[in-house]
């Protein structure tokens, strides 16, 4: 199974408020909760970005702004457990690679915890 | 500011890296500060030689993409080396976020080892400075 496929599989299945607690599970904002089709209308650069992001174990969220849905994505704020130079390492590599494949240029904040990110993220995915 | 500039502020802000570590104190965040802040100017002398009629005080018609000034400050900038010179992307992308990191103090310091900083002084001197 591909990631985008199990992205796909783990996005369909999230049951509303009764959110599965297997080794990766996804939790929409309130903002967006209900909306499950939401990552899949998502075009594919920001797709890409949550499903390469998604397979680093380190990653607990990833918070995509502006909430506005008409606009852009361009700030991306990940939030991991601790915020090394190895983390900071893995995070924009993977980051740069999505930005090469599609041309899109996104603004990087890398915190361990989620308490900075600022309110009304566009999406918000946690591992649990 | 011209590319020969840049070219000095590149090249100080590698000093600068030296005179902290000669001074052995704790200013790893300055240090990784200070090179990232290089790279910055090796990029910009690059674009200077290499971008028709760059102008870093007018980014503007080289990076307008979808609404009119998204791309503003760093982003900006990164927007140019991703385009101009993507083979750096990877690193020019890991020093800012360092450089950011250890400003906001989201940087763990303590695990920021002299490896780390001796990497991303290598990088500094094999890459970027290269551009020069």
């Amino acid at each position: 199974m591909t990631p985008e496929t199990e992205w796909m599989r783990l996005y369909r299945d999230v049951p509303g408020e009764n959110i599965s607690r297997s080794f990766f599970s996804v939790l929409l904002s309130a903002r967006f909760r209900g909306n499950l089709g939401h990552v899949a209308q998502m075009p594919e650069p920001w797709r890409e970005l949550l499903t390469c992001l998604k397979e680093l174990d380190q990653v607990i969220e990833v918070h995509l702004f502006p909430a506005d849905q008409d606009e852009d994505v361009d700030h991306v704020w990940v939030v991991v457990p601790e915020v090394t130079p190895q983390t900071i390492r893995q995070v924009t590599d993977i980051i740069s690679e999505v930005e090469l494949e599609f041309e899109e240029t996104f603004d990087i904040r890398v915190v361990d915890d989620p308490r900075n990110v600022p309110a009304g993220a566009h999406t918000f995915l946690s591992k649990v | 500011v011209d590319e020969a500039a840049h070219k000095l502020k590149g090249e100080r802000n590698e000093r600068f890296i030296v005179e902290l570590e000669t001074a052995k104190l704790d200013y790893k965040d300055w240090i990784i500060v200070a090179a990232f802040y290089s790279a910055i100017h090796y990029v910009m002398y690059h674009f200077h030689k290499r971008i028709r009629g760059y102008d870093d005080t007018r980014d503007e018609p080289f990076l307008r993409r979808g609404p009119q000034g998204r791309f503003r400050g760093h982003l900006h900038r990164k927007r140019l080396v991703m385009l101009h010179l993507p083979k750096l992307l990877k690193d020019y992308e890991y020093l800012y976020a360092m450089a950011r990191e250890a400003r906001y103090g989201s940087l763990n310091m303590a695990r920021v080892t002299p490896q780390d900083l001796a990497d991303m002084k290598h990088v500094l001197a094999t890459k970027f400075r290269l551009l020069t």
